[in-house]
């Protein structure tokens, strides 16, 4: 009985999170005509395959190229992020020093204004990097880092987030694990990361996970970073079917299914480590 | 911790921040230059192969069309001129990209803009005046080519608010029709599009008793349909230079009251998405920008029958709203660049570019010599609603008075009159309450 | 070796750990943090004392602070003004999306943290939303709650009721709903107490359906790290289930309920997309925080400031700290009685 009441609720629950999604590749698969029917067709009366083919080909270095873009920002910023978190997150949640919790604080006051700020104060910066793209000491001359990978990827590879959901997972650890470990004259980098890591693997998961989607979702950043076609990621490929004056939804949804598929593999990796995550990794005590 | 050390570290972290700060203002001093002349301009020696920086918004076929015009420019310009196109998303994007690059550099030479951004970018003395390119003999527009041009949009171009200068010359133009549903027209016995507002609402009400459905529906913004009512009837909303309105007069209440009726006798009622109303058959009227009416051609297929017509008119020079977007040079302090903007700004407007612009989009032509080209007079004649955009519409298409207040009068208006229609508010009050409020905004408004 | 030098040794390594330790593993964060996301902070806080428009125009000190304060409760009639509908709206919304949103998601991944069947479909479902992109996922929930043709309105329909307008729908759900039931509402009542929007309420149910995947996914990345056996320990000793969410699990995972508690709070306060995409599109040049304000959040009331008014960059800043302020309050205090109850080890 138990299972039932527990199956019906997840199986309706799951209906109604699936919808939009469901949704998105109906009208993916409808011609510009059906895609503004309404009432709507709930399913395509003859799906439109070529749809996916015409969306991919739109642009015109096409979204093979801005897939490989984004995937390059993605994993080289997810990693930076990972690295820097793992440290920061150390510091905050297992060793002790002055203004500690103020410069945690800070940390976290990054997260609390609105992003619309940081664009110009971070274009400034990105643009007048010394000794970049052509700059001289002083930051003029040149390009800086606009229009490139770096700058694109600079700008949110260290994020609070991380850092807070890290000291989070590293806390919950018992302090007995460190004091046996210390008796053995181990130093704080062995015990991070031959301990500590592995012990909260699911939240350095979740780490990675967001960090990839969040970078893998950026819209505006890129779109102020960049000029060439050829550099852009895919979040800018989808502004291609919508502009002021309408939007090609038949489109626009045949590309946002493609720009999903990614995530959705990345999590069903990530979610059976987590199911590992229950024998692997179970903390005992 | 205590309090002295918590204002050692912020004062540690100010310092730090006044001195960044004060770098990224020297960065943002003005680039402006020495006015330029005629003859300077004509006197400049193009050398070939110039780069440009173009930004605008435009995506779909509105993009697609927009690289075919680059590419045609680039590969045909007697100078050489390379222009390097830009999307920049949406407008705020753009406008959010265009600070950014005008704090820390790497503007382009070619930017979209419209007439609140012009009036916001001659301000702070970051574009470049037209004037003088106008008037050179080598690279200027002659009396002709002037004349070419839709009156609407060279009057755009030349506002009472730029104070006697050219600012801008036209990137994309359309303006504000009435759709209708010829068919649905025919079922209730109606023949013609109506020529006034009262005219309208008999339809309505003839359209509602034979046939059952509304009349039109209309989107949350619902300034635009009143502003189009009041200048129908003679009327300017509102006069940015002595900062009055006519919210309060006759005609501006007299129109509140249609709308207050048309909502009560539920011809017309708010949807998000007019177009889909219009496109699927529950309304028989809409009132949009004609840049849809390519869009509506394939959506509405072979559905029904219908096209665009001017809207309703109550004196005897027709007017209604202009829409679209204008290029700007902005200031570069390099001469061949600014006259490389220019040469690329004057080919869009003129009549190959613009003919590519129409066939391909919504947009109508800023020149008519455009509707001789090939291109165009076939793609009118495949798409007879297109034709009927520019030869009803368009060509009655004037701006608002563009003010650095425009938008906040907008919202307060389009807030008022939702109260109007919603019963809230006796359209007495509404009036009233605008005229107040848009006194004070047009007061408050950075002058120019 | 002597006493004195291997007290030195020590106080040496002590001084290590106190001070180069921490500022070798903070230094990359703090410094990429410093250049790209607290200077700009302090810069915002230097541009509100400006009139700024496409750059520093006037030095105009507090002014843009007295505007702010001014326009909090200056609407016509002593209703608020912008900002200060803006406030409620935004009160509204966190209220209505943050505890809802962390309640629903703890009861889902309790659910999906146990060994069953179609475990890796389930999971996903619940955290595809997060993937979907909000334009996409607005699109469906706009035609969801389409007036004319919605299913929603169907629905309603079907049983009897009235149809309603939804996201068009300005009026407070407060006296609307009490009037169904045929009770009127004084108008001597607090205007705040009649609630928020139709509207608003439409765009809060959307907000939580959007960020429920991230809230479930962050919640069972801390139950898969509870040892099974402590619950078999607590099952055997005759443990209920309201007892055992209550009493064993949320303890367990309380620092990530916390952090939870803490991101979604933050995040809440500066959601700007959700309303964006909800209240945007369609009409032509419909501004987004319709109809009539009531969906206007303290974010949404900022990009209009940057955006549609002119040279009110800088106070689009001072409403951006009085964003930054007001978050950093309520998380101080989140802090200070929350994180006393997270059992860290």
């Amino acid at each position: 009985m138990r299972r039932v009441i527990l199956y019906s609720v997840l199986i309706a629950g799951a209906v109604v999170m699936l919808f939009p999604f469901f949704w998105m590749v109906s009208s993916s698969l409808k011609t510009f005509q059906e895609v503004n029917l309404s009432p709507p067709t709930m399913l395509p009366a003859d799906p439109q395959w070529s749809n996916y083919a015409e969306a991919w080909g739109s642009p015109p270095s096409g979204f093979g190229r801005y897939f490989l873009n984004s995937l390059v920002v993605a994993v080289v910023g997810t990693a930076i992020q990972l690295f820097t978190g793992i440290m920061a997150a150390y510091a905050f949640a297992r060793l002790k020093f002055r203004f500690s919790n103020v410069l945690f604080m800070l940390v976290l006051a990054t997260m609390m204004i609105p992003f619309e700020t940081r664009i110009v104060p971070n274009y400034v910066l990105i643009r007048q990097i010394p000794l970049m793209g052509g700059n001289d000491i002083f930051g003029e001359g040149g390009a800086g880092l606009y229009d490139t990978y770096a700058g694109m990827i600079l700008p949110g590879v260290a994020s609070a987030f991380a850092v807070f959901l890290l000291r989070q997972a590293f806390m919950a650890v018992p302090r007995d694990y460190w004091d046996a470990l210390r008796m053995d004259g181990a130093s704080h980098w062995t015990f991070l990361w031959r301990v500590l890591i592995p012990m909260t693997m699911p939240a350095v998961l979740t780490v990675v996970l967001f960090g990839f989607i969040g970078r893998w979702n950026e819209l505006l950043w890129p779109l102020i970073a960049t000029q060439s076609e050829s550099i852009r990621p895919v979040q800018l490929g989808l502004m291609l079917f919508s502009g002021d004056e309408g939007s090609l939804y038949h489109l626009l949804m045949a590309a946002t299914t493609l720009v999903a598929v990614p995530g959705i593999f990345f999590f069903l990796f990530v979610q059976r480590r987590f199911i590992e995550g229950l024998t692997a990794f179970g903390v005992k005590g | 911790m205590n309090i002295a050390k918590k204002t050692a570290l912020t004062s540690f972290f100010l310092a730090g921040t006044l001195l960044l700060t004060s770098c990224g203002l020297g960065a943002a001093a003005s680039s402006g230059e020495a006015a330029i002349s005629a003859e300077s301009v004509d006197g400049t020696d193009l050398p070939t192969g110039v780069e440009i920086d173009f930004w605008h918004i435009q995506a779909t076929i509105y993009g697609e069309a927009i690289t075919e015009m680059v590419q045609e420019f680039n590969a045909t310009n007697e100078w050489g001129i390379v222009v390097n196109e830009s999307f920049k998303g949406s407008y705020q994007e753009l406008n959010q990209a265009v600070r950014a690059a005008l704090a820390g550099g790497g503007a382009p030479d070619v930017s979209m803009a419209y007439e609140n951004d012009v009036l916001e970018y001659v301000a702070n003395d970051v574009i470049v005046p037209l004037d003088s390119y106008l008037e050179s003999d080598n690279f200027g527009v002659s009396e002709d080519d002037l004349g070419d041009l839709v009156d609407g949009v060279l009057a755009r171009q030349r506002v009472d608010a730029y104070d006697g200068h050219t600012l801008s010359w036209p990137h994309g133009n359309s303006s504000m029709g009435l759709y209708y549903n010829a068919d649905l027209f025919a079922e209730a016995g109606i023949a013609e599009p109506p020529v006034d507002w009262d005219e309208f609402l008999a339809q309505a009400r003839q359209l509602k008793e034979t046939t059952g459905l509304a009349y039109a529906a209309m989107g949350p913004a619902k300034n635009a349909v009143f502003y189009n009512m009041l200048r129908s009837k003679g009327i300017t909303p509102y006069d940015t230079g002595a900062a009055t309105t006519e919210f309060t007069s006759r005609e501006s209440i007299e129109s509140l009251e249609l709308l207050s009726q048309l909502f009560t006798e539920e011809l017309v009622y708010t949807a998000a998405d007019t177009e889909q109303e219009f496109t699927n058959e529950r309304t028989a009227t809409e009132i949009g920008t004609t840049a849809r009416t390519s869009t509506k051609i394939d959506q509405i297929g072979d559905k029904f029958d219908w096209s665009v017509a001017l809207t309703p008119q109550e004196t005897d020079e027709p007017i209604t709203q202009l829409f679209g977007g204008n290029h700007v040079i902005l200031a570069s302090a390099d001469p061949e660049q600014e006259l490389a903007a220019w040469l690329f700004m004057r080919w869009f407007a003129d009549t190959d570019a613009q003919s590519i612009y129409a066939a391909r989009t919504g947009y109508s032509p800023a020149v008519k010599s455009a509707l001789d080209t090939p291109l165009l007079s076939t793609n009118y004649q495949e798409n007879p609603q297109k034709a009927d955009a520019f030869e009803n519409v368009f060509v009655n298409a004037q701006i608002m008075p563009p003010t650095a207040a425009g938008n906040a009068i907008d919202d307060m208006v389009t807030g008022i009159v939702e109260e109007v229609v919603l019963g809230w508010v006796t359209p007495q009050e509404a009036a009233e309450r605008m005229d107040a409020e848009a006194t004070r905004l047009l007061q408050s408004a950075p002058q120019n | 070796m002597s006493t004195v030098s291997m007290m030195r040794l020590r106080r040496k390594r002590r001084r290590l750990e106190r001070i180069w330790l921490p500022t070798l593993y903070l230094a990359p964060t703090l410094l990429l943090l410093w250049a790209f996301d607290i200077y700009p902070i302090f810069l915002s806080a230097w541009m509100s004392l400006w009139r700024w428009g496409i750059k520093a125009e006037e030095f105009i000190g507090l002014d843009n602070y007295s505007r702010v304060f001014d326009e909090i409760g200056s609407g016509p009639g002593g209703t608020p003004g912008e900002v200060g509908n803006s406030l409620l709206v935004t009160a509204f919304y966190v209220v209505g999306t943050v505890p809802v949103t962390i309640i629903i998601a703890f009861v889902i991944a309790n659910m999906l943290n146990s060994r069953i069947r179609f475990l890796a479909v389930l999971r996903t479902a619940y955290f595809v939303p997060y993937i979907t992109s909000t334009v996409a996922a607005g699109l469906a929930f706009v035609w969801l709650l389409n007036p004319q043709i919605g299913v929603l309105n169907s629905a309603l329909e079907s049983v009897g009721l009235p149809a309603q307008q939804w996201l068009l729908d300005p009026e407070p759900v407060g006296p609307k709903v009490l009037s169904m039931f045929g009770i009127g509402w004084s108008e001597n009542l607090p205007g705040f107490l009649e609630g928020p929007s139709v509207a608003l309420v439409c765009v809060i149910v959307f907000s939580v359906w959007n960020s429920l995947g991230f809230a479930v996914v962050i919640i069972l990345a801390g139950l898969v790290t509870i040892d099974p056996q402590v619950k078999e320990a607590a099952r055997m000793d005759g443990v209920n289930s309201w007892q055992m969410a209550t009493r064993i699990t949320m303890p367990l995972v309380s620092p990530t309920l916390f952090l939870l508690l803490i991101v979604s709070t933050i995040s809440s306060f500066q959601s700007f997309n959700e309303v964006y995409v909800l209240t945007s599109g369609g009409g032509y040049g419909a501004g987004a925080g319709s109809p009539l304000d009531s969906t206007l959040t303290l974010p949404v009331l900022i990009f209009r400031h940057l955006y549609e008014r002119p040279s009110s960059v800088g106070f689009a800043a001072a409403l951006s700290m009085l964003l930054f302020v007001l978050v950093l309050g309520v998380v101080l205090l989140q802090f200070r009685l929350a994180e006393r109850r997270v059992h860290y080890e």
